[in-house]
């Protein structure tokens, strides 16, 4: 699981342009859309075809996003229980 | 008294000069390269430009430059801002096609596939609330601005305008910015210097 959240840290980087930010700068409990990180909602749509591309994992519902979305934490454990690849 | 005269600023893939201060592309960067090597040195603080297409980064760092000689105020509905580019939003309406061709769209990439969402970039970085407008052309439209700006000043919309041409495309960066007010405005030595600006 340690693994997968740093992979996923640096692939959030990435995908989403965030070109001042290391892995570092994630603790893996800080809300991804707080103050610190401040994703926004183009954010949370990049991250839905992150999800889709690397691990085939689909979120069942707008309202799961939320959830899912809260921190490094709560994606990882998403990803590891509805990853098909 | 001697009248004030307009802030102008040039950024070409070589160069970027302000008002006489001149930062040239010594290394020869490629233009996302030089974009950022221009933000770095305005030592800004915006992780946001660095999720912006080519076109919104070229607006945002001429309006920054600008700034850097002219100070302008935030929240505020009095300052105008019309740009006019030739390719509109291709370069990301490109980047988006390629996004689909591969299976899957990229939102950040799609926000960016109209020309003025750079112009809404630099409201929402600089709070203003005025007139805004974006024209695509293959020439200066030299009739279509000067009626803008007079429209602008005379119905008292804003009391400073930003002129810009802003044109990023595969990339190749031509970019040019005049800050000019109803003062200066009035001047027709000013109007002619700002014509041939773009002219050239």
């Amino acid at each position: 699981m340690e693994a997968l959240k740093e992979t996923l840290k640096q692939q959030i980087i990435e995908h989403l342009n965030l070109e001042e930010l290391t892995i570092a700068d994630f603790p893996d409990d800080e809300p991804l859309f707080g103050e610190n990180i401040g994703l926004d909602s183009i954010d949370s749509l990049e991250l839905i075809v992150l999800l889709e591309n690397e691990y085939g994992a689909k979120l069942s519902s707008p309202e799961e996003g939320k959830q899912v979305f809260h921190s490094v934490n709560s994606l990882a454990e998403f990803i590891a229980s509805h990853r098909t690849k | 008294m001697m009248e004030s005269q307009p802030t102008y600023c040039r950024i070409t893939d070589d160069l970027c000069s302000s008002n006489g201060q001149k930062i040239h592309n010594t290394q020869k960067l490629p233009a996302q390269q030089w974009f950022r090597f221009l933000f770095d040195h305005l030592k800004l603080e915006y992780p946001k430009f660095h999720k912006m297409d080519g076109l919104s980064k070229l607006g945002f760092l001429g309006v920054e430059f600008l700034k850097t000689v002219e100070p302008l105020p935030t929240e505020t509905d009095e300052i105008a801002v019309v740009f006019v580019n030739k390719h509109s939003s291709l370069d990301a309406d490109l980047a988006h096609q390629e996004q689909i061709e591969k299976g899957t769209a990229s939102p950040a990439i799609f926000v960016y596939t109209l020309p003025n969402i750079v112009l809404g970039e630099i409201a929402i970085r600089n709070k203003w609330y005025g007139e805004q407008q974006f024209f695509i052309k293959n020439e200066w439209p030299h009739e279509l601005i000067h009626e803008y700006i007079v429209t602008i000043f005379e119905l008292n919309k804003a009391n400073r305008i930003i002129i810009g041409y802003v044109d990023y495309f595969q990339e190749k960066t031509d970019g040019k910015w005049v800050i000019l007010t109803k003062d200066q405005f009035k001047n027709e030595k000013t109007r002619e210097e700002i014509n041939t600006f773009f002219d050239k």
